[in-house]
């Protein structure tokens, strides 16, 4: 069957003749192994022998003095502090009554006793009892959360009524200003199984708080620090005698923001009972002042623990308190969009300066008219750019529209940043959306319609774009020419550390928009707020010039917000959204600001007061507006004195003292 | 029509030897899990349950025979480096380390497998080498090249513990083969010089278990803890232990690791020297029928296969219990039947499938 020669490669006839056991060489090694394992048994045996016999006497003593303990040692988590050094989030001493199971000789009577003290029931007992049959009964079990001074003080006197009871010390998150900067600032939440399955043990352990929300989350790493250990001896009751050994926690890395609490406190303020979001950054470093959402929450509820009817009111409300509108929010960008249509239209060189178009309040394309929203007036009449910009004309962005076409409007907005995450450093970050013709194909499975370049050109339609993408939009105006990245740590402090370690500034990369036609959209955004006739003249400062843009996001078609009559039956859903962007001083721009209210109403006449009273905050006039109510005949020189803070170049704040002059 | 001799020649008695093992360890282990309250089934009944897979496994391996797996030692071993390059690239990260690997909805853990791979590579290489002088250093290359290769990537996930068992049970395949002891000497040598660069390779976590088994008294907060906690268990049990469910240091939760790692100090616990010693001497007995099947083996591939089987039988339990009677640093190796863990099981039982497999083979010559 097998040629010779496939035989001789065979394995078996190459050894034949070759047999182990034959073989001395073998013998002597397997000889050798036999020597090694049974010297290898005989130590081992040797070993339990001298263990068990030899010293069993005393380990067994040790065994049943077994009372030094290995205590975790959790570390300080890192602080949090705003632009200007104020606490957001810091660490206070709560008080846990707690029980070691092993140490308490009978729960029935420690029930009763911490019944009549500190008003535990039995139930509270069953509880316990239950939680320690899974865990290891030298493990103190909670009975009890955040104890008063008087029950700490009642439980101090009968201490030693309390076989096993022990109150804990913990540091519990306590975040300061909670409202203002929830979002931002986030929240933490108890590290599940899951989690810890993922991470090393010498990190975390069952019970750890790890960040759920906001920088909390996205800076996780930092904040944690890492935890120590103790070695304690007890005494029969469980009560700690000494510390034997310690190996100190290494507490976490403070963070300070770049985000300002006085300019949260005033969005917050603001905005009041209205949904939405507020972002405001440095136009030319990309440090973000401002990123508030509203409604807002307690993040301390977070921390003392949620009961179900407060998780109900909050993940059931209408106006979904836990989302960050300010980047998770995306909303169509409304008129605020007309300064990419501007630019595009610019930059491709469909439009000059000089362009004028003809605006009769409406136009007719394709089987449709398309409205200018000042038909009612008769439409803008002749409109050049600056016009357009300063009136919103929609029939001159039409008509640029028509011009560009869609795929060239989609290739500015995404230069602007739209259509995908800025790269702020927090979770859930929405992208928003730049739609084309691919992506129409890829979402609808249709081609894309002439008409709707027209609606895109004025901001209405697909596009959508959340408050932070839009606040970065209006920088580029602003820094002429740089889209920004978003920064909202601006220093780190390692523990012990005497200087601060500054965050790299956050890259940037250029618009492909010629500086000199974003002057030019400048001018138009200056008018807005300044000139008569401007959408906005609601945004200005005294002393301080304000460029912006209004911008009003159809929620529902036109014929259906017609179908309600008159504007306040329309149901509080179905109501246009209100937006404006802005960025101040003008001439030299340190803030740029973004304003969505959600079903608000009117850019102009609803968002723009908010994005007011945010760069009022920043420019420090709002302290300079009490002081001139108190005294209300120098009204006057509060606006010199805002003229006075604009020249010491903008942020410097202008104290209520110098508003009095 | 099996050959009856297949039959007659099967190893009875080491198959009895393996039901005992996995008897006492399922009993120790219903003891040093009990007052963990945890969900599902209980550790025990699931490491009886790998007993039993791992038993069909075993047999699986010892009817296709060692011949049969000659011819694919090259595919296994390549598909084991592949899962293990895999595994760094996909794996599942659990407590830190890459270790799993997900194939649908199982989820399999490749380093177990590459000890069975460098067996049967390494049996293959030296087998078909046919080379009866002992070997030099330089002609080493190849066999220590098909060692280290899943070894360092096994150390990448880090697994310490696994990278060190499949270069231990190499290098005892190696051994047996024969090695000039001239060259022994030189190995030696170049593994002292080469250590300090395998110090880089180890996380901090495993360099700190070894400065503290090197003195205790500087980290008795972390692995001396373990250490002392568990020296206290196995003394303290005396001669004949505390009773089945009174062992204090486990029960009450002193104890590390104690299903796992640190089982056997539950057993010496509540058995005492006696249970121990018994323990140990089953073992013992399962390595020393492996060696009398090696030197029984009718060529040299049915010698190494079965060195390596031992091999991988042995070093488990010399370390593990080394450890746990304080004689070794805290490495996580578990000890054979008595540590739970089923790819632990699986593989051991593999193996054995390796040794049985040449048994059974001992008075048959080849067809082929």
């Amino acid at each position: 069957m097998f040629s010779p020669k496939k035989m001789r490669r065979s394995p078996v006839s190459r050894t034949r003749g070759f047999d182990p056991a034959e073989s001395p060489q073998v013998r002597r090694i397997i000889f050798t192994a036999a020597l090694v394992v049974g010297l290898a048994f005989s130590a081992l045996l040797g070993r339990l022998w001298y263990l068990q016999l030899l010293q069993g006497e005393h380990f067994r003593e040790q065994s049943e003095n077994n009372r030094i303990r290995l205590v975790d040692v959790p570390p300080r988590r890192g602080l949090i502090f705003d632009a200007k050094g104020r606490l957001l989030a810091d660490n206070r001493p709560a008080f846990t009554l707690a029980a070691v199971p092993e140490d308490v000789p009978d729960w029935e009577q420690l029930g009763r006793r911490l019944q009549s003290l500190v008003g535990i029931t039995p139930e509270d007992i069953q509880r316990a009892r239950r939680a320690a049959r899974s865990q290891p009964p030298f493990k103190p079990i909670r009975l009890r959360s955040h104890l008063d001074r008087e029950q700490l003080a009642l439980l101090e006197t009968f201490r030693y009524e309390l076989p096993g009871v022990k109150v804990l010390v913990e540091y519990r998150r306590a975040y300061l200003n909670p409202l203002p900067a929830a979002h931002v600032v986030g929240y933490l939440g108890e590290i599940n199984q899951r989690e810890l399955e993922k991470v090393p043990r010498s990190l975390y352990r069952m019970g750890d708080f790890v960040g759920r929300y906001g920088l909390e989350a996205s800076r996780e790493r930092v904040l944690h620090g890492r935890r120590g250990a103790k070695q304690v001896e007890v005494d029969a009751l469980g009560r700690e005698l000494a510390v034997l050994q310690e190996l100190e926690a290494k507490p976490g890395h403070d963070l300070v923001l770049s985000i300002d609490l006085d300019l949260q406190l005033a969005a917050a303020k603001a905005l009041g009972e209205e949904a939405g979001g507020v972002a405001a950054l440095n136009p030319k470093t990309g440090e973000v002042y401002c990123l508030y959402s509203s409604p807002s929450f307690d993040q301390n509820s977070f921390i003392t623990g949620l009961s179900a009817a407060e998780w109900e009111t909050l993940s059931k409300d209408e106006k979904h308190p836990l989302k960050d509108r300010a980047i998770s929010g995306a909303y169509p960008p409304g008129s605020t969009y007309k300064i990419i249509t501007a630019a595009a239209g610019l930059a491709e060189g469909v439009i000059t300066p000089e362009t004028t178009f003809f605006c009769s309040g409406e136009i007719p394309f394709g089987r449709r008219t398309y409205k200018c929203w000042a038909y009612k007036k008769g439409g803008h009449g002749s409109v050049n750019l600056h016009k357009a910009l300063r009136e919103s004309c929609d029939v001159y962005f039409y008509r640029v529209g028509m011009r560009l076409g869609v795929e060239r409007l989609a290739k500015y907005a995404r230069a602007f940043g739209l259509g995908r995450p800025t790269g702020v450093p927090l979770p859930h970050e929405a992208k928003g959306t730049v739609p084309d013709g691919k992506w129409k194909r890829q979402r609808f499975g249709e081609p894309w319609q002439d008409g709707e370049t027209l609606s895109l050109a004025i901001g209405q339609g697909f596009t959508q774009a959340t408050p932070l993408q839009l606040a970065r939009m209006v920088a580029v105006v602003a820094n002429r020419g740089r889209l920004v990245t978003p920064t909202l740590v601006k220093k780190v402090i390692p523990p012990g550390a005497a200087e601060p370690v500054p965050e790299p500034p956050g890259l940037s990369s250029k618009v492909p928009v010629d500086p000199k036609h974003l002057e030019i959209i400048h001018q138009g955004l200056v008018a807005v707020v300044n000139e008569p006739g401007g959408t906005a003249r609601r945004a200005r400062l005294p002393g301080i010039q304000v460029a912006g843009k209004t911008g009003t996001a159809q929620v529902v078609s036109l014929a259906f917000f017609k179908s309600f009559g008159k504007e306040e039956n329309v149901p509080w859903r179905f109501r246009d959204h209100a937006l404006f962007v802005a960025y101040a001083p003008a001439e030299d721009p340190t803030i740029a600001v973004a304003v969505v209210v959600e079903h608000g109403g009117h850019g102009g006449s609803d968002a723009a007061p908010i994005a007011h009273a945010v760069l009022e905050a920043y420019f420090g006039l709002d302290k300079l507006d009490q002081a001139g109510k108190e005294a209300k005949e120098k009204t006057t020189a509060a606006a010199q004195a805002g003229g006075a803070a604009r020249e010491t170049a903008g942020r410097a704040p202008v104290s209520g003292d110098s508003g009095a002059h | 029509m099996i050959d009856r001799r297949l039959i007659t020649s099967f190893d009875w008695l080491l198959l009895g030897l393996l039901f005992l093992l996995a008897a006492a360890g399922a009993v120790n282990l219903y003891s040093a899990a009990s007052s963990f309250g945890g969900e599902g089934a209980p550790v025990f009944l699931k490491q009886l349950y790998w007993f039993g897979i791992g038993l069909v496994s075993m047999l699986a391996v010892a009817m296709i025979g060692y011949q049969r797996l000659d011819f694919l030692a090259y595919g296994i071993y390549g598909l084991v480096v592949i899962a293990l390059v895999a595994v760094l690239l996909w794996g599942k990260v659990v407590g830190g380390s890459q270790r799993w690997l997900a194939l649908g909805p199982a989820v399999v853990q490749p380093s177990e497998m590459a000890r069975f791979a460098v067996i049967l590579v390494l049996a293959h290489y030296f087998h078909h080498r046919d080379q009866d002088e002992p070997y030099t250093l330089r002609q080493l290359i190849i066999p220590l090249a098909l060692v280290l290769i899943p070894a360092v990537l096994i150390l990448k996930q880090p697994d310490l513990g696994t990278a060190m068992m499949v270069i231990i049970v190499g290098a005892s395949v190696i051994l047996v083969n024969g090695v000039r002891l001239t060259s022994l000497g030189l190995a030696a040598g170049s593994v002292m010089g080469v250590m300090p660069l395998a110090w880089g390779f180890l996380k901090d976590y495993q360099k700190r278990r070894i400065f503290s088994f090197l003195d205790p008294e500087a980290d008795p907060l972390g692995a001396a803890y373990h250490l002392i906690q568990s020296k206290i268990a196995v003394g303290s049990g005396q001669f004949w232990g505390k009773g089945f469910l009174a062992g204090t240091q486990s029960q009450l939760h002193f104890l590390p690791e104690q299903h796992t790692d640190f089982a056997f100090s539950v057993l010496a616990e509540e058995w005492g020297f006696v249970g121990g010693l018994v323990v140990l001497l089953l073992l013992a007995a399962v390595v020393y029928r492996g060696l009398l099947h090696a030197l029984r083996a009718k060529d040299r591939l049915g010698m190494l296969v079965v060195a390596g089987a031992v091999a991988s039988i042995f070093w488990p339990t010399v370390i593990n219990a080394g450890m746990v009677l304080g004689l070794f640093p805290v490495v996580g190796i578990p000890l054979p039947f008595i540590s739970y863990g089923g790819s632990s099981m699986l593989t051991t039982m593999t193996t054995i499938g390796l040794i049985q497999g040449v048994a059974m083979r001992r008075y048959v010559f080849h067809r082929h």
